[in-house]
């Protein structure tokens, strides 16, 4: 037992050690998997970097081939490279931001306008409206041909509504670099980025982020001064489809961290994401959001389903799957009213309810309050995006293949125009 | 020379005392977040003294105490030594300041009172001939709120506590130098050094659950700065002064922390920075006026506008633009002194009222503070005793603030000069 406790320590010593160390490990996972002998044989022939022996469990460092082969040989591995994160804070050097790498209004306004202008040919920065303190509220605009108005499907990601889901500002950006440094390269990103439009709007809730970062972590809404000393509507809870529905699915409280609003988009935030999305194509859209690891579609407001149940489940199925083959990470896939809780107002009932297109919510991880909440610690910002990314894919990819290419689409039978969105530089303020 | 040797012994123990600020809190902002805010006031330059304060602060052309310290050419002035400590309790009343009224705590009543105590300033001075020099210490700034301890039971048990403090003070340290050239024009340069700290904590905890969330800043703050001085004696009666402080850059070593812990699963995870902010402070233009109506009544004018313009933050990594515009401050004041026969002694006992107008540099809320301030002293022989207090009331915020100030200069001077 004794030796079980000083391997343990040994690899905990190991997995924090230094910079060297921690680079050459960059791109590589520890996994564990069942030491039974009918595993260990599966295995025989691979040349493997064993870590340690533990309760039954053997733990290996392996290389993204590693781990492909051993999927390959049905061995049921388990991705436990964030166990170990959770404990390695320190190897990250300390950051000259308050909020360590993770990235606040400023800093991911200058990613933007970076990639704006270092690929001007396929992105654009568009301000899409103003938050309540006077921040623009930002949009990146991926596709070919970017400043020109083509007839192609459109969809919407977002993040951070919440404030304090900072992992939800970091997949949207991390995508945003992605698509557009690997459009040349990569024949699948080039093919989406040529036949659709990716709108990504890293930062919903510039204001409540800002707080979050500078004054109080756990902030959740947004800076509304309510004028009875409180502050703060929901911006989930704003959106007008079933707005204020209950009060289970939100609250007319206005000290409530899910305290609705006046109306159905009294915001400004929320007022510019709908704006964007009755002005475009959108075929689908994912709103990112912590903690849970859980994909949730419509409807919220009710835990009856919708009579799109099964598309909408195969499609958050699909997602959950393409997710899984990167690492073993299971996201489950619920309705939300049914598998989390009832809410009304939220983004994706009024995608759906509204335009009815497919709209998940993805809660990031970690996957409960005692395993991190809405904190992550920085050296998960990178695996969670690479296990989010397919999904991010497959969905563009759904949109493009299920679009009727007809640009004047039907709003609940009505036809309506796409009106020109100014796609302009914005120059950084300094 | 005995009693002056006790007379010095006692004033470096109580300087010692001076270098070594409490704890104090208490904070005005007004709609905004600001962490640097000073206390009470945005516009502050130099040290003071009871005697200033109760002529309404107006001291640019007023060779009284520590007046030297807003314009060096005074020195030149005043005794051929003397040495002035002051004291003072300052309150005032606050809305809004980190985590209070700003979204997570709201507080029952609209605005919340602070009051701390300080030793305020010190000061030495020394003439000779067409020559003055002197050396000042105090208080400039204060960056400390009220604390927030709060705490919810369940049954008699704690399940939750908040707890949030900030404290902070910036340090003077003043050498200035002045010259007089024939009989009406003075000249002066200061040489001022700052320095102080700033803690920001944060600690939030649910017991049940074993949680845990922290949050903690240290600043180490320093910088240098400038000012020089005229003062040109126009007539018997009438003095006019002006005033220059350079801007400068109050820099801060700074240090950061966020922490989540849950013991239950032996989770933590922390989020630390390490950053050089930098406060660019703008330049500052005075002029002074000192009129002698009478034998026995005198008059005294300040003009001070701020750049606050041009003021500049950079912190942990980002530039933060606080949106503030330029400001006029004016002080004014009146003397009436007499002299008067104290138990045998020949004495003089000053009466004075005064008048400020502090307008804030926020733009939004435009705001501004409207002070009377009132004193008065005792000289005899060698002592003198001053003690004022202002009073204060915001206006523009909406929320009435109000703010005031008590002061007590105790001053000795070596040289028996004339009750002035």
């Amino acid at each position: 037992m004794i030796k079980k406790y000083v391997i343990l320590i040994l690899a905990m010593i190991f997995s924090i050690s230094g910079p060297v160390l921690t680079q050459s490990y960059a791109d590589q996972e520890i996994v564990s998997f069942s030491s039974s002998d009918d595993l260990l044989e599966r295995i025989k022939g691979m040349s493997l970097d064993f870590l340690m022996e533990w309760d039954n469990r053997v733990y290996l460092v392996v290389s993204p081939q590693e781990l492909r082969e051993l999927r390959r040989r049905r061995i049921p591995v388990i991705v436990e490279t964030a166990l170990f994160h959770q404990k390695d804070s320190e190897r990250i050097s300390a950051q000259t931001s308050l909020n360590g790498i993770f990235h606040s209004y400023k800093e991911a306004e200058k990613v933007m306008m970076d990639l704006a202008q270092d690929y001007p040919e396929i992105a654009a920065v568009v301000d899409i409206g103003d938050s309540l303190e006077g921040r623009n509220i930002y949009a990146l605009k991926i596709s070919d041909n970017v400043s020109a108005e083509e007839n192609e499907p459109a969809v919407m990601i977002t993040g951070c509504h919440h404030a304090r889901e900072w992992i939800s500002v970091e997949v949207p950006l991390l995508f945003c670099q992605h698509v557009v440094q690997n459009y040349a390269s990569n024949l699948q990103i080039r093919q989406m980025v040529n036949q659709s439009e990716i709108w990504v709007i890293p930062i919903v809730n510039p204001d409540g982020l800002e707080y979050s970062i500078h004054y109080y972590r756990y902030w959740r809404k947004n800076m509304r001064n309510n004028a009875d000393g409180t502050y703060g509507v929901d911006l989930n809870r704003n959106y007008g489809y079933m707005w204020g529905l209950d009060d289970e699915g939100s609250s007319s409280t206005t000290n409530s961290g899910v305290y609705r609003g006046t109306g159905p988009f009294s915001e400004p935030e929320t007022q510019a994401v709908r704006d964007l999305f009755d002005q475009r194509d959108f075929q689908s859209l994912i709103s990112y959001h912590s903690h849970g690891r859980v994909i949730l579609y419509p409807w919220g407001y009710t835990r009856t389903p919708s009579t799109q149940e099964t598309a909408l489940k195969a499609l958050g199925d699909g997602m959950a799957a393409v997710i899984q083959q990167v690492n073993g990470n299971t996201y489950r896939v619920a309705r939300a009213g049914a598998g989390l809780y009832i809410t009304n107002g939220d983004t994706t009932d009024w995608v759906f309810g509204v335009y009815g297109k497919p709209a998940y919510t993805f809660e990031l991880p970690p996957i409960d309050r005692l395993h991190g909440e809405f904190y992550n610690s920085e050296s998960d910002i990178q695996p969670i995006f690479n296990e989010n990314l397919p999904a991010l894919l497959h969905i563009i990819d759904y949109s493009i293949q299920n679009w009727s290419g007809d640009s004047n689409l039907t709003r609940q039978g009505q036809k309506r125009r796409l009106p020109k969105i100014d796609i302009h530089k914005i120059p950084i303020k300094k | 020379m005995y009693k002056h040797t006790k007379i010095l012994g006692l004033f470096f123990l109580v300087l010692w005392y001076v270098l070594s600020p409490s704890s104090i809190y208490g904070q005005l902002t007004i709609g905004q977040y600001e962490d640097e805010a000073p206390f009470r006031t945005w516009n502050i330059y130099g040290t003071s003294s009871a005697l200033s304060f109760g002529m309404g602060n107006a001291r640019y052309a007023v060779p009284a105490k520590n007046s030297w310290t807003a314009n060096p050419a005074l020195l030149t002035l005043g005794p051929e030594f003397s040495i002035s400590l002051t004291g003072a309790t300052t309150e005032s009343s606050i809305q809004k300041y980190g985590i209070i009224n700003t979204g997570v705590f709201i507080t029952s009543e609209d605005t919340i009172s602070a009051r701390y105590y300080s030793l305020d300033s010190m000061g030495i001075q020394f003439r000779y001939r067409d020559w003055g020099i002197g050396f000042s210490t105090g208080i400039l700034e204060d960056y400390g709120r009220p604390k927030v301890d709060y705490e919810e039971d369940y049954e008699g048990i704690p399940v939750y506590t908040l707890n949030f403090s900030q404290e902070g003070y910036l340090r003077g340290y003043s050498i200035g130098l002045s010259r007089k050239f024939g009989k009406k024009i003075s000249l002066g340069v200061g040489i001022n050094i700052v320095d102080g700290t700033m803690t920001e904590s944060f600690e939030e905890e649910l017991l049940y659950l074993q949680l845990s969330y922290d949050n903690h800043k240290n600043h180490k703050l320093q910088g240098l700065f400038f000012n020089g001085g005229i003062h040109i004696q126009m007539s018997e009666r009438i003095a006019i002064a002006a005033v220059i402080r350079t801007p400068y850059t109050k820099k801060t070593a700074s240090d950061s922390i966020f922490e989540y812990n849950s013991s239950l699963t032996n989770t933590n995870i922390q989020i630390k920075a390490d950053a050089e902010n930098t406060y660019k402070i703008p330049l500052l233009l005075g002029l002074g006026f000192h009129f002698n109506l009478t034998d026995s009544l005198r008059m005294a004018m300040d003009l001070s506008y701020f750049n606050w313009a041009q003021y500049k933050v950079h912190y942990f990594d980002e530039d933060f633009d606080r949106n503030f515009r330029n400001v006029l401050k004016f002080n004014t004041g009146l003397e009436y002194a007499t002299p008067i026969n104290l138990f045998g002694q020949e004495a003089l006992a000053p009466l004075r009222v005064g008048f400020i107008y502090d307008p804030q540099p926020m733009r939004f809320p435009q705001s501004r503070y409207l002070y009377f301030t009132m004193g008065a002293g005792l000289q005899i022989g060698r002592f003198t005793l001053d003690i004022a207090a202002i009073i204060g009331r915001e206006s523009g915020s909406g929320h009435g603030l109000f703010a005031q100030k008590s002061l007590v200069t105790i001053s000795y001077r070596l040289d028996r000069g004339p009750l002035t």
